[in-house]
């Protein structure tokens, strides 16, 4: 064996420091003539960062409590034989919807569109209606704010949504409110027994996840459907004095029969009323959760809007602020070299043409911080197109706003909704970047 | 066995097993269904253990071997993406690479031979050292330390560049 060989097959005890000081001299002698082995020790180098940091994750309590309490029930479940039906448990499936705040409140309304998937892939028997529904999440996406209201399993979750605004807002009670601006990439949550408002940098696009909730959701779901022979009821209804129609599917699910009963807006095809019921093989109710919708013009601008009090702490990490702040600088300094660098209202065009193409680089850069925008959420986005108004100073501060919206709710309203802040307080050139996106 | 011991396992060992698995797949719901499935498969042969079982070392090798299972199965499927729910201690874009790094890793560990992929989790992520996990594997520590070279040579070599960025 060369010399080569011999010193690379000493780089992994190098990179873990089990070499002697002779070996660890020898190899740095190697190194410094052998690029091969340089960028081999580089790799290993890194590999051993990246698992040093996957270390420090571990879960928190509320999931691990969380994960005992599922596995209780389930050897309950056990216990009583009723294990028949598919690999994955209804617990599994429940304890994926309920989990999450935003899924909760889809899934009431994207389970029954299972059921629809269901009825027109085994000769559904009411012609029209599966294309119908499949438009109504379509609509809710569309309405300037979803609000959501579900009581299940005891607890009330209320929600807004604004896909245009992107931003989820939701109240969990009894529990903790969030508030999450994908646009300025942060979450808020207060938890009401320290009175705390934690602020961090998320890396989650919720609305974009919420999308990806509603279309996937569906053909999880369809899979834990075991029996086909689902019956389905359509009647027009009166709901709060407008006309409606009344959908009454019944389906078995994981083993566990389930009824639900969906009301729908008969003109505008928009959701407004879910109850489902699970019932076990006994017969036994073991859920009944019902949502409302409502669509309003308004939604929450901010936390302290749904039921914060203004006395709560606000808690920022330090690690956070760090690592964002570190990303910002890097962008600022690209923003100070670039040529031509474009003038407002082009840089927020240019931001929203970079984010179509799913240019990340350059997202970063027009919208410093953006770095930290979750990248396999805006892999899976829809391409929305943005007009542009007139760059216009801001009220206060130097900065300077330009008005955009969607161009579905420009030629609708004939205005704009959303303002892209930019500034130039960090740039020496004076060069506007955008720091706010709303 | 009293149902009780069953209890006190689970209260001793949860945290342990989703640790490991949110390691392998940086995804707390993912690992929740590890968890349910280990102790689950342990409930249905309850009856079958000795009261001799060394259950830090069975639940870790069955946790690993589950976690890798999972992550295969979930580059297939990819119906239910979320985003890991653990808490680290890096900021958001670190938090963003290091969630990337661990998906392609959970599918590099895939591939590997499973006592390298043991070794591996087990050193790197779990933070033991050679002897314990010789003893939690039932093997020596001079295997322990082949697994772990040759592991890290062909993770190195596979996540590439990637790793550099």
């Amino acid at each position: 064996m060369g010399k080569h060989e011999n010193i690379n097959e000493l780089l992994t005890a190098f990179a873990l420091g089990e070499l002697s000081q002779q070996q660890i001299s020898e190899v740095k002698i190697h190194l410094a003539e052998c690029p091969q082995c340089s960028n081999e020790l580089r790799q290993l180098e890194a590999l051993l960062e990246c698992t040093r940091r996957i270390r420090e994750f571990s879960t928190n309590a509320q999931i691990c409590d969380s994960a005992k309490q599922a596995i209780f029930a389930a050897v309950e479940r056990e216990k009583t034989k009723h294990t028949s039906g598919p690999n994955i448990s209804p617990e599994s499936i429940w304890r994926k919807i309920m989990k999450s705040p935003i899924t909760k409140v889809a899934a009431a309304a994207v389970i029954v569109l299972a059921g629809f998937i269901v009825i027109n892939q085994f000769g559904g028997s009411i012609d029209g209606t599966t294309k119908a529904f499949g438009q109504i999440t379509e609509n809710m996406k569309k309405m300037p704010w979803l609000h959501g209201v579900v009581d299940a399993a005891g607890e009330r979750l209320e929600a807004w949504f604004s896909f245009e605004r992107r931003v989820v807002a939701s109240k969990r009670v009894p529990g903790e409110i969030r508030y999450n601006d994908g646009l300025k990439q942060t979450e808020q949550t207060y938890i009401p027994d320290a009175n705390t408002i934690t602020i961090s940098y998320t890396t989650t696009d919720q609305l974009a996840e919420i999308g990806s909730s509603v279309l996937d959701l569906p053909k999880y779901i369809l899979k834990l459907f075991d029996d086909t022979k689902e019956k389905i009821i359509q009647e027009a209804v009166k709901y709060k004095g407008k006309d409606a129609k009344i959908y009454k599917m019944a389906g078995v699910l994981g083993g566990m029969d389930m009824r639900v009963e969906m009301i729908v807006d008969a003109d505008k095809n928009l959701l407004l009323f879910v109850n489902q019921k699970v019932f076990d093989k006994t017969g036994t109710l073991q859920m009944d959760a019902n949502a409302y919708f409502d669509y309003p013009e308004n939604g929450p601008n901010n936390i302290y809007e749904i039921g914060v009090p203004t006395s709560a702490k606000i808690v920022r990490p330090e690690k956070d602020k760090t690592a964002f702040g570190k990303a910002f600088e890097e962008a600022i300094e690209v923003v100070d070299k670039r040529e031509n660098w474009p003038e407002p209202r082009n840089l927020a065009v240019a931001y929203w043409k970079a984010r179509t193409a799913k240019n990340y680089d350059e997202m970063a850069i027009f919208w410093p911080g953006s770095a930290t925008w979750n990248r396999q959420v805006i892999e899976n986005e829809e391409s929305i197109e943005y007009v542009f108004g007139e760059a216009q100073t801001a009220e206060l501060e130097d900065d300077i706003i330009v008005p955009y919206a969607t161009k579905s709710y420009y030629e609708k309203h004939g205005k704009y909704s959303l303002k892209m802040r930019l500034t130039n307080r960090k740039s020496t050139k004076g060069r506007y970047y955008i720091y706010s996106g709303n | 066995m009293l149902k009780q011991d069953f209890k006190a396992l689970i209260n001793d060992y949860s945290a342990q097993v989703l640790n490991t698995a949110v390691r392998i797949l940086g995804d707390a719901h993912k690992a929740q269904d590890v968890h349910q499935e280990v102790f689950l498969e342990i409930w249905r042969r309850w009856n079958k253990y000795d009261g001799q079982t060394n259950w830090k070392a069975y639940l870790y090798r069955t946790t690993v071997r589950k976690a890798i299972h999972l992550a295969k199965k979930s580059r297939a499927e990819r119906l239910f993406e979320q985003q890991p729910e653990y808490t680290s201690k890096e900021g958001p874009d670190g938090s963003l690479r290091a969630a990337e790094l661990q998906q392609k890793l959970a599918g590099c560990l895939a591939r590997l031979p499973k006592r390298q992929a043991e070794v591996f989790v087990l050193s790197r992520m779990e933070g033991l050292k050679a002897e314990q996990i010789a003893e939690l594997l039932g093997c020596s520590r001079k295997t322990v330390r082949v697994h772990l070279h040759r592991a890290m040579k062909r993770l190195a070599r596979e996540l590439g560049d990637y790793l550099m960025k």
